[in-house]
């Protein structure tokens, strides 16, 4: 009679090889996660797409390089959604850039506390902390991620004060004349722009560094012209968008500072090619070499311009102007009908100068003042604000304006991807190439393999 | 040794209408699929367009060509083992003066080139655009090495399962199991902690998907191979089995 011991023994004979085989798989699939697991904490990656759309762009990278503290980002999130698996993929990217960041993830409605403390109201939101300083983002892009990275990397913000009160172009204004989305596109550079109406404050304060005045509706009282001009004796810079017509009330302030505009407005007959409705529009689109011009290619259009004539007063200095087109000039009539210029009536050739840009040196300050006169103001307006250069001239303005503040460059905002035009040439091509010609190939490949084994038989 | 079984295992592989059936009627559903997306791309506006077409391209072309790969794979692979025990072709060629080693790398690298066409039909199709349309190569060469990757895998598991049953049929039936878990185990994910995403790792989806996008990581390169040997090497200490026995 068979001892229990035997019984096992043949048991575990019966079964010996499956045991031992599933025992070598569960050591190998053990070892295979092993390695896998030791890979992925030394992951590397390889971006082989030609836009490098897998890597952080240029801009952010700089504004990265600047990072000196550790960086610290909430993700107010669940982290098993979608939404916080497709902003930890871009974060990804950043990690990958600066491997000091540090990101964790919080259920807003685990910790309702901390998200309130973070003003957190939707899902989400970034909080990003660095030095003591803080940030909440409402959106989360690479543009908007950068952007707020670069405002906490400076302590301080300089102000730029926007002239209001007497029918000014809004900064924070959502018409089409208004500047709502330059006062965006200044509020993500890091710059506090605040509208200022000199009727109720007598004087530009002084931690303003520049002033943004644009054409007024009613002439302003003479108290704020002076207001003006004695920000100006103070070393303030200045960016004054002007418009055709009478100079309303500002008089003062161009013969301050020995300005002369030419009559009435800039027109370009060829203006119409590029896009345009109108021959009303003055395009610069050869830009000086120039400190300001820098990087600037695009053709900027400055719909209804005035020109100006290039004199200054004595003390400043003209540091450089943009001219519209050669073919471009002054017409100071009507603008219906064909146009053709009449030098009798003082109508002048181009390239006329459109934007002009002063400097001087006061004698108590290092600093060189800089002011820029450009003769229109609908360049930068909602309407005509993403037109081909106008972002990136009115950009290129502010930050020489704003020289010395160390103004970050951000990202391009993301563009719509190419789009693919087909005639029906084309379609009809790729319609024959994908279901006749490639399962074409296939058909004949197999049949001729079957003569040629019919004929080797 | 491992030049000519797998030239003989190439050969007798062109000659069957299997390869060739698999390749004309997956291009015809690719087509398909191209044509569709193509026509829908040239119809939207400026602000629809979210990707690039490239991009819209690759991820619906490649990620179906995978399915179809997942699918030929096994049926390519149940003729090489599976078949060969019942109709006794094995027996000849593992008394053969060969390694078993040998064997089923030369199988396994047979498999390899004959499911490669497969692989470059996508691309093949996107050669078609040439001229009308600005391309990003990288992205498609990327997707294209991880599409062939994937299949390396697909018919490492197809081999596997190949060599557990004299059936083929069975065999094609056991690959298509494993293939399945692998492709859905990613969805356990929320039975585990958020760090320690073991089973969103084992599934092959998510590695596939960064090649498509264009981006070539060093642990999906990492996971195809390891487990491209995983189960190479059970398919080996099966044959090995075989022989004791």
């Amino acid at each position: 009679m068979k001892t229990r011991a035997q019984a096992i023994r043949v048991l575990v004979h019966r079964f010996e090889r499956a045991l031992a085989d599933t025992l070598f798989a569960l050591l190998l699939l053990g070892c295979v996660v092993a390695a896998g697991w030791l890979v992925a904490r030394h992951d590397r990656i390889w971006d082989w797409t030609q836009s490098e759309s897998h890597r952080l762009t240029r801009e952010s990278r700089a504004i990265l390089e600047r990072l000196e503290a550790p960086l610290r980002l909430t993700v107010f999130a669940d982290p098993q959604t979608p939404l916080a698996r497709m902003i930890g993929q871009l974060l990804e990217r950043y990690a990958h850039e600066y491997p000091e960041l540090e990101i964790r993830y919080l259920d807003p409605r685990r910790f309702p506390e901390q998200a309130r403390e973070a003003e957190v109201s939707l899902q989400g939101q970034i909080l990003l902390e660095y030095r003591g300083r803080r940030e909440t983002l409402a959106e989360v892009g690479e543009r908007s991620i950068s952007a707020a990275i670069a405002r906490l990397i400076r302590p301080r913000h300089a102000w730029v004060a926007i002239i209001e009160g007497h029918g000014e172009r809004a900064i924070a204004g959502e018409r089409d004349t208004d500047l709502g989305r330059l006062g965006r596109e200044l509020l993500e550079l890091g710059l506090i722009a605040r509208p200022l109406d000199l009727a109720t404050t007598s004087a530009v304060p002084d931690n303003t560094r520049l002033v943004v005045l644009s054409q007024p509706r009613l002439p302003p009282f003479p108290g704020e012209i002076e207001a003006l001009i004695d920000f100006l004796d103070r070393g303030g810079h200045l960016l004054w968008l002007m418009d055709p017509g009478p100079p309303s009330g500002l008089e003062p302030l161009l013969e301050h500072l020995g300005l002369a505009a030419l009559p009435g407005q800039v027109v370009d007959p060829e203006a119409e090619r590029l896009g345009f409705g109108t021959t009303a529009v003055a395009v610069i689109d050869d830009y000086a070499p120039h400190p300001l011009t820098e990087g600037l290619t695009a053709p900027a259009l400055l719909p209804g311009a005035l020109a100006f004539e290039t004199q200054v007063a004595p003390g400043w200095a003209l540091a450089t102007y943009l001219t519209s087109r050669a073919e471009s000039w002054n017409e100071t009539g009507t603008l219906s009908g064909p146009l053709t210029r009449d030098e009798v009536i003082g109508e002048r050739a181009g390239p006329l100068p459109v934007v002009l840009a002063l400097t001087r040196t006061l004698p108590e300050s290092e600093r060189e003042q800089r002011l820029v006169v450009v003769g229109d103001g609908d360049f930068l307006s909602n309407a005509q604000f993403g037109l081909q250069g106008n972002r990136a001239l009115g950009l290129a303005l502010l930050r020489w304006l704003s020289e010395g503040e160390d103004l970050p460059e951000l990202p391009p905002p993301p563009t719509a991807a190419e789009p693919l035009e087909l005639d029906e040439r084309h379609r009809t091509l790729i319609g024959l190439g994908a279901l006749v010609l490639l399962p074409g190939v296939f058909l004949i490949g197999g049949l001729g393999m079957r003569w040629s084994r019919w004929r080797g038989r | 040794m491992i030049g000519t079984i797998a030239a003989r295992e190439i050969r007798s592989g062109l000659v069957t209408p299997l390869l060739w059936v698999l390749l004309g009627v997956g291009q015809v559903v690719l087509a398909w699929i191209f044509l569709q997306v193509v026509e829908d791309f040239s119809a939207l506006d400026a602000g629809e367009r979210p990707a690039s077409l490239t991009q819209e391209l690759c991820l619906n072309l490649f990620g179906f060509a995978a399915v179809l790969a997942m699918f030929a794979a096994p049926l390519l692979a149940m003729r090489m083992l599976s078949a060969e025990f019942r109709d006794g072709g094995y027996d000849l060629l593992a008394a053969a003066p060969a390694r078993l080693i040998e064997i089923l790398l030369g199988k396994f690298i047979a498999l390899a080139i004959l499911i490669t066409p497969l692989c470059l039909l996508p691309a093949a199709n996107l050669a078609l655009l040439s001229g009308t349309a600005t391309l990003d190569l990288g992205q498609v060469a990327a997707a294209t090495l991880g599409l062939w990757l994937a299949a390396l895998f697909f018919g490492a598991i197809g081999l596997q399962a190949s060599s557990l049953t004299e059936q083929p049929g069975a065999a094609v039936l056991i690959a298509f199991g494993l293939l399945l878990l692998f492709s859905i185990i990613g969805r356990a994910e929320s039975l585990t902690a958020q760090t320690l995403s073991l089973f969103g790792w084992l599934s092959w989806n998510e590695h596939l998907f960064r090649f498509l996008l264009g981006a070539v990581r060093l642990s999906d390169l990492a996971y195809f191979l390891l487990f491209t040997g995983f189960f190479l090497a059970l398919a080996h200490r099966h044959l090995a089995n075989r022989r004791l026995q």
